[in-house]
């Protein structure tokens, strides 16, 4: 469980931040390619603070940002 | 003059209807004190609370003398008292369900129900008291006595009754039921654990890292009985301490509350404002044990025999 905002706990993912070796399918959520590792925690941090989400890092190096 | 007076009340009647509503007000402004921590925390919330015991105290003091004077259609004020006071639940539901999107956690709905018929059976607490009073002083005129000692009367009976009742209505608190410990935050990747008990994954970057490693807090809610963890693992109790603790700290980013299946522990992560770990303990320890998740141990003890 995450932040305790209702009963079911409902996040949704707003972006996924990935690097070109990572195949992503296209979806709704915004898809945002980095140049390498450090724009694309620059990045991700940027779409955190916009939407106020939260960030959970993939084992597979992918960011995503999630909004509750 | 005088006559005029001694036909529209007696001073016995009008001693006991001001004693009474004196006793009844009283209990209730002495039960708010009690409950400081809860809502209300305004002067108005006060004048508003008060207001309406002095009138639950006048209905409750007026009901004798409208017997006296065979006016028993009067009582049926008493109908009308309870209706008024069920407004009072639901106007204080509406009230606090209004103020959820402003505070740092939601207190959640169980919570405000139980806030709501707090504030309801305060009211009821302050006619009791009053009827009660009232009617110990009637049978102080009874037996002759004197109007000192029919005051005396009421008020030691008035007294009593409030002692009966706060005594009675006054709930458990997490404190009694659990242990409550400051505990250790590790970051491993990407996960926030508690002495490992994993809490979250929702803290990827390395910023949200370093606040919750630098500036968090968790506690630890330990059951002393299994049969505990069912009212502390409940949903609207998490939420309830969470709210507590935010509420008393402040919450910067981030809270989180987890309950582990194994060990029964209740945790509670957040980033506070002020960081005053005994006042947090504290304010954990005495959030109270909701109305809607108290279960009674015994009546939960199955009556079907092993064969």
């Amino acid at each position: 469980m995450g932040n305790e905002y209702a009963q079911v706990q409902t996040s949704t993912i707003i972006a996924a931040i990935v690097l070109a070796s990572h195949k992503v399918a296209g979806g709704t959520e915004l898809i945002i390619e980095a140049q390498d590792e450090k724009e694309q925690e620059k990045l991700t941090v940027e779409i955190s603070k916009a939407v106020k989400g939260d960030v959970v890092l993939l084992s597979n190096g992918i960011y995503l940002v999630l909004r509750g | 003059m005088d006559g005029r007076a001694a036909t529209l009340i007696s001073p016995e009647d009008l001693l006991l209807i001001v004693v009474a509503i004196s006793m009844g007000t009283m209990a209730r402004i002495l039960v708010l004190k009690v409950d400081y921590k809860q809502y209300p925390s305004y002067p108005n919330g006060y004048l508003i609370h008060i207001v309406l015991a002095f009138i639950a105290a006048s209905i409750g003091a007026a009901a004798i003398p409208a017997i006296k004077s065979n006016n028993y259609t009067a009582v049926t004020f008493l109908a009308l008292a309870v209706q008024h006071f069920r407004d009072v639940r639901r106007t204080e539901r509406e009230s606090l369900k209004g103020l959820e999107a402003t505070e740092y956690t939601p207190r959640g709905d169980a919570y405000i129900d139980g806030i709501a018929k707090t504030f309801e059976a305060r009211n009821y607490f302050a006619l009791v008291v009053s009827f009660i009073s009232a009617v110990s002083m009637e049978i102080a005129v009874v037996f002759h006595l004197g109007m000192i000692v029919q005051a005396a009367v009421g008020v030691c009976v008035g007294f009593i009754m409030y002692r009966i009742i706060s005594d009675f209505s006054n709930g458990k608190t997490v404190g009694d039921i659990a242990q409550v410990r400051l505990a250790e935050i590790t970051v491993e990747g990407s996960e926030v654990l508690v002495e490992g008990i994993f809490v979250t994954n929702l803290v990827g970057t390395k910023s949200a890292q370093k606040i919750i490693l630098e500036e968090g807090v968790a506690i630890i809610i330990e059951p002393n009985e299994k049969h505990d963890a069912i009212a502390l693992h409940n949903f609207g109790q998490r939420k309830a301490i969470l709210f507590e603790a935010t509420r008393s700290l402040g919450a910067k980013r981030y809270n989180f509350t987890r309950k582990d299946y194994q060990t029964d522990q209740i945790i509670i992560l957040f980033v506070p404002i002020v960081r005053d770990i005994e006042k947090l303990i504290h304010v954990v320890k005495n959030t109270p044990l909701l109305e809607s998740v108290k279960k009674s141990h015994a009546v939960l003890k199955t009556k079907a025999k092993e064969r």
